[in-house]
């Protein structure tokens, strides 16, 4: 019986599905079917097992033991954030205070003219604004 | 209440008979995935060892209503698929698997020559498949899985998982079509042993 991937005239075309799936888990099964793990890895997995439980049940233990010095801790590192925080607020205490002195800024004020002639014109451009353009386009009145 | 959700039941009340009870109902499928995508033999006895640590230490927020074996599985093929990746082993794994299986019990010298011929041309495609696409063959035609439970396993769509096993099958079927090596009543004879 041929082999279902050819053709009567010789030439050759790809095997069913079927095929290539009876063949992927013929060799498959074939070749590890068979094949156990070894008898130790269970040992091996039970002292590991023991292992972490014996570490958790000291995790669980410890704050047990630890619970009467609960309140001495706790006060021992409120007080050691606060010395830290003093030394540190110490360390930075002699500050340096940086002054500017006050410098004109407006070319104008050096050329003479008087302190409040910015304002002045401010104010000016302010009166010639139409009614009609403040206030969404209604008088102040 | 099933099987699994007693045994669960009685592992979080920290009965390790219990936990072996598990461990022998689980051990070869398992052991079979890892060394399937691992390729070696101690990389898989390490993985299933993990394995069952790492399940003993999640037993506590597992789903004991649905079978253990999916969940079980997911761990295994995240392990094994590090351990392969690390060792860098597993474009060899399914070719050594081939290589064992058929130089076991060859019956004649003809058969034998039959058989290293097939072993060739299965290695050479199987080797040539992705790793995602091994995967899903492993899991599909060897362990059984749906393709829900490989979606669940692999941790992807079920519509991926499909497209996955399309394309393995795709690229198998091409290249075992377009080995001349492979004659018809080799294969066939062997596909059905």
């Amino acid at each position: 019986m041929p082999f279902p991937g050819s053709r009567a005239d010789g030439a050759r075309v790809a095997p069913s599905e079927e095929v290539v799936a009876s063949l992927v888990r013929w060799s498959l099964h074939t070749g590890i079917g068979k094949r156990e793990p070894p008898d130790e890895v269970w040992p091996r997995i039970l002292a590991r097992v023991r292992e972490m439980e014996a570490s958790e049940a000291v995790i669980r233990q410890c704050p047990k033991r630890l619970a009467p010095l609960a309140p001495l801790l706790q006060v021992v590192m409120v007080s050691a954030v606060l010395m830290a925080l003093g030394l540190g607020l110490q360390r930075n205490s002699p500050r340096i205070w940086h002054v500017k002195a006050a410098e004109r800024t407006i070319e104008g004020a050096q050329q003479g003219y008087p302190e409040d002639s910015l304002r002045g014109s401010i104010w000016i451009g302010l009166q010639r604004e139409a009614p009609g353009q403040r206030f969404g386009g209604q008088s102040e009145i | 209440m099933t099987e699994d959700a007693e045994l669960v039941a009685r592992i979080r009340s920290n009965d390790l008979a219990a936990f072996e009870e598990l461990y022998h109902k689980y051990k070869r499928p398992l052991f079979h995935t890892a060394l399937a995508i691992a390729g070696d033999h101690g990389a898989a006895e390490e993985v299933l060892q993990d394995c069952f640590v790492r399940a003993y230490g999640a037993v506590d927020r597992v789903d004991a209503t649905i079978p253990l074996s999916p969940w079980l599985h997911r761990i295994v093929v995240n392990l094994a698929c590090n351990a392969a990746t690390r060792n860098r082993q597993w474009p060899l794994a399914l070719d050594t698997l081939i290589d064992r299986l058929v130089a076991g019990p060859a019956a004649s010298p003809e058969s034998a020559a039959q058989d290293g011929e097939l072993r060739e041309i299965l290695g050479e495609a199987v080797a040539a498949l992705s790793l995602k696409h091994r995967l899903v063959i492993i899991l599909y035609y060897y362990q059984g899985f749906s393709l829900q439970e490989i979606a669940y396993i692999l941790t992807c769509p079920v519509g991926t998982v499909k497209s996955r096993l399309n394309r393995a099958c795709v690229a198998l079927r091409h290249s075992l079509g377009a080995d001349r090596r492979l004659k018809g009543e080799v294969a066939y004879a062997v596909s059905w042993k």
